[in-house]
């Protein structure tokens, strides 16, 4: 049941991240777009940088699964020996 | 009105049981047979639950709208889930080219895009109301492409596709009855009750596959559902489970493929059990993280896909409690 738990982890772990995404973006983004000239120039600043955040939010949540999978991978193969 | 919705739940999950063995046990096609490949013997299942599912979610659907009136609403909910299915019913027939199957899956989001039911000023928890005039319509498109994809990408054992939906149908139709859109709740209500009606004979040991056209028919509603209610985040949150599968799925094998080109497999069989795959190229997906350890049963994999996606369906609630879609 342990790797169960540990993807249960995971998803808490992807739910808090995203909404610490969407805080950034409402605190740090939203504001630095607001201050640039220009309407059109505005919102695809704002589309650039928040959709940025969230690429590097998925690329986080990929490698930490993959150390998750290694961990919990050598974890059985060590209970198998 | 509730009279209605136990109603219609009750006779959409009688019509779903009758009509998926019916298709179980009396249509044989060749080209609609699938080898259910989690079994020591493999055998062939025909993977005509989808027609099962669509025939008792449309019927149920108008089942209410006979009973409370038409509306384009209800136009939306019964065109986007069944173009999905039927080019997942297509692509059941015949293979088809991973680079066309992401672009016929625009086709969903055309009923909404052309009634324009939607609001481009989502609001968005901890964000707030944002205004998104330009782009909007074109996540829309990309949306239904993500979740269809993602849906799918859970439908991989025997019983997955319903107890990996069931939860997030429920949310929705909570939800969706607490933001007073009825006719939403009643279509998440007849979906699960579909669904609850076709895991009678999809589990272990499986008699019928929902197919493509099942597991696209529930992932066109989810996102109709999501876009029309205004609960876009909260949907996004309840399906974690599944997107990040098929984005890990993605993210391993660099890029779309089909999947019958990809020669390395996640899991395998080991007498009679799921096991992870110990080859590190092998695709990354749920059902390999939570083998990974120890080899597990068909139904106790499944039933792990369903507590993942209740759990995220939990989160998805508190999201909706933080403030808004």
């Amino acid at each position: 049941m342990r790797p169960i738990a540990t993807i249960l982890l995971l998803i808490t772990v992807s739910w808090a991240t995203l909404l610490a995404v969407l805080a950034a973006i409402s605190a740090i983004i939203l504001p630095l777009a607001s201050g640039v000239e220009g309407r059109l120039a505005a919102s695809l600043l704002r589309l650039f940088l928040s959709l940025s955040l969230f690429v590097i939010w998925l690329a986080w949540i990929f490698e930490l699964t993959r150390y998750i999978f290694i961990r919990l991978s050598r974890g059985g193969s060590e209970v198998e020996r | 009105m509730l009279e209605h919705l136990i109603l219609l739940t009750v006779l959409t999950v009688l019509l779903s049981v009758l009509l998926t063995w019916v298709l179980s046990s009396r249509f044989k096609n060749s080209r609609l047979m699938g080898v259910d490949i989690h079994k020591t013997h493999r055998p062939l299942i025909p993977k005509t639950g989808g027609l099962a599912l669509l025939a008792s979610y449309i019927l149920g659907l108008l089942g209410f709208v006979a009973l409370q009136g038409y509306s384009e609403r209800a136009l939306v909910l019964l065109l986007s889930p069944l173009l999905a299915a039927l080019i997942g019913l297509v692509e059941d027939i015949r293979e088809m080219n991973p680079i066309m199957k992401p672009i016929l899956l625009l086709s969903p989001s055309l009923p909404i895009l052309l009634l324009a039911d939607y609001s481009p000023y989502p609001d968005i928890p901890i964000v707030g109301t944002v205004r998104l005039t330009i782009v909007y319509p074109i996540l829309i498109l990309a949306a239904f492409t993500v979740i269809i994809n993602a849906v799918n990408s859970v439908d991989v054992m025997n019983g997955s596709l319903a107890l990996s939906s069931v939860p997030v149908l429920a949310l929705l139709a909570v939800l969706a009855w607490m933001e007073g859109q009825t006719l939403n709740s009643i279509a998440a209500t007849v979906m699960a009750a579909s669904l609850l009606g076709f895991l009678r004979f999809n589990w272990y040991p499986a008699k019928i596959f929902a197919g493509n056209s099942g597991s696209n028919l529930v992932g066109a509603l989810l996102t109709a559902l999501a876009i029309t209610s205004g609960l876009e985040l909260v949907t996004l949150v309840a399906l974690l489970p599944h997107i990040l599968n098929e984005y890990f799925i993605l993210a391993s094998i660099g890029g779309v493929r089909s999947g019958k080109t990809i020669s390395l497999r996640p899991i395998s069989l080991m007498r009679g059990l799921i096991a992870a795959s110990k080859d590190p190229r092998g695709p990354l997906t749920l059902v390999r993280l939570a083998t990974s350890s120890a080899p597990l049963s068909e139904p106790q994999v499944s039933k792990a896909l369903g507590i993942f996606a209740s759990y995220s369906s939990l989160l998805a609630f508190v999201t909706y409690l933080l403030g808004g879609g």
